[in-house]
């Protein structure tokens, strides 16, 4: 062939040097995209570290009363690329006796345009304080109430309580409520106590009816349990709280007898019925009527009115 | 030079010339261009065996890096924020941490299992009194230090090396703890 047609070879190896000429472009384009997707994730990972690194060291600040980086933006240089990337910081902490602290950290590239990776984290906790006059009145009294004190001959003798006296539900109860009912708690209490125990959190009960806790129920871990005002909380017989709870009830409440309430501070706006043999040490508070249905034991402690914090919960958030 | 460039000028001339007279030169020329590849394959696959090794070290770094950060990843979480106590202690060469979780009836211990060697969590329901277990560490590795140090009531320092065949690396993990105190010392 090559004495006949001079050079026929010629177009055959163009050819052949033309396709391995795509491959290999193809190849370095699919090296290329692997490379942008694998820096994507890194950076995102980066950023993400970042945040948390920055929002973990002002918790760290807060702890230290250093409030000093708080607020501020920082700029770290992250490799490969020599890229540019801010942390910023926001806090939010609202409210005198409720207050709920909010702090995020957002960290993105700087100029990053159509490439914009920003990784967000919240850390959020919720802290409740009791003023003055509740600390006050646990300080003296071991039971409060507006109205009638049915059963007082049921309570061991020398036992601290006022009846008739005047107990407004606080205002700070009112911003828990008015703080909860804008958001969706969606915890289910009854589970939550049978399966593992209370989570040093905020409950929330809504909802026409009434919500119990079974017969002889151990419940472990410290809450702040809130009822709305349709919504009546019973503590069945026998029940056993290991750690501080906090009762807030809307409706009237009922302890059932042998009920053991080892550190609790109970404010409730209507009625409450303690049942025989229980033991509360505390504080109870009613805006209605107290029935003592026998002998019983309610102390006074001062320390059910420290401040209640939530534990934090850490929210991450990437776009 | 000029010489030269004169000689490489005239002898370039001459072979054009000489493939336009004679047949069967481009055979010559893809005989050249066919022993210029198997040499320049050969120089290849040379630096490919070289670079093997090295390969397969970085592959196994990747896959240790990827392991361990998977490991502290689940024990931030687990240690840093889902725990509310944490106490550390040692045990034979290796160090163990107790927490106590959020959920109040929940425990969680961090242990070395020295028949597996690797670390272990046990998770301990109290009200329904069951426990289990379940490796913290991925499949695959083996660990070879494992050491909890207490560096201030909220912070616990880790230091652990991971194996996987014949590589090890060594990583050093600080976990703040959002919601607990740490005792003891590991």
């Amino acid at each position: 062939m090559a004495e006949k047609e001079r050079g026929s070879a010629g177009p055959v190896l163009l050819l052949g040097s033309l396709f391995l000429l795509a491959v290999g472009q193809m190849l370095l384009l699919f090296a290329q995209r692997s490379y942008e997707a694998g820096l994507t994730y890194f950076r995102s990972y980066q950023l993400r570290l970042l945040a948390h690194s920055a929002l973990l060291g002002a918790e760290a600040d807060e702890e230290d009363n250093n409030e000093k980086r708080a607020q501020e933006a920082a700029r770290f240089v992250l490799q490969p690329g020599a890229r540019q990337a801010v942390v910023t910081l926001e806090q939010e902490g609202a409210g005198s006796s409720v207050v709920f602290h909010r702090r995020r950290v957002r960290a993105k590239l700087e100029n990053a345009g159509a490439e914009e990776v920003i990784t967000e984290q919240l850390i959020q906790r919720f802290t409740v304080n009791f003023d003055e006059s509740w600390r006050q009145l646990a300080a003296t009294y071991g039971l409060v109430c507006r109205g009638d004190l049915t059963g007082a001959e049921y309570l061991p003798e020398g036992t601290v309580y006022a009846s008739n006296r005047e107990v407004s539900y606080p205002q700070d109860i009112k911003d828990i409520e008015k703080f909860l009912q804008d958001r969706t708690v969606g915890s289910d209490l009854a589970a939550e106590i049978q399966d593992s125990g209370l989570m040093r959190q905020v409950y929330y009960l809504q909802g026409a009816g009434s919500f119990s806790i079974p017969k002889g129920q151990k419940v472990w871990g410290s809450a702040l349990i809130v009822t709305a005002s349709d919504t009546s909380l019973s503590l069945k017989e026998g029940c056993e709280f290991r750690d501080r709870v906090i009762l807030l009830c809307g409706a009237p409440l009922s302890i059932g007898e042998n009920v053991r309430l080892p550190q609790a501070l109970i404010i409730c706006k209507q009625g409450i019925t303690v049942g025989k043999g229980s033991v509360i040490n505390g504080l109870v508070a009613a805006g209605g009527s107290v029935i003592l249905k026998g002998a019983c034991q309610i102390t006074k402690d001062e320390t059910v009115v420290a401040p209640f914090s939530s534990v934090a919960f850490i929210a991450d958030q990437n776009s | 030079m000029k010489k030269e460039k004169k000689l490489v000028i005239s002898f370039w001339q001459r072979l054009q010339q000489k493939s336009r007279e004679e047949n069967g030169f481009l055979l010559l020329e893809a005989a050249a261009a066919a022993t210029l590849a198997v040499a320049a394959a050969a120089l290849l696959s040379v630096s490919f065996l070289r670079l093997l090794p090295k390969w397969d070290y970085l592959a196994a770094r990747h896959s240790l890096e990827g392991a361990a950060r998977q490991l502290c990843t689940g024990l931030e979480k687990q240690i840093g924020v889902d725990s509310t106590e944490v106490y550390l202690f040692r045990s034979g060469d290796f160090s163990v941490a107790d927490c106590q979780n959020v959920s109040a009836a929940t425990t969680l211990r961090f242990y070395y299992n020295s028949s597996y060697n690797s670390i272990y969590r046990r998770t301990e329901k109290l009200l329904k009194n069951t426990a289990g277990v379940n490796p913290a560490c991925q499949e695959g590795f083996t660990v070879e230090k494992w050491q909890l140090r207490r560096l201030n009531d909220k912070v616990v320092a880790l230091d652990f090396t991971l194996a996987r065949g014949k590589y090890k690396a060594s990583f050093r993990h600080a976990i703040y703890c959002v919601n607990g105190r740490v005792s003891g010392d590991g």
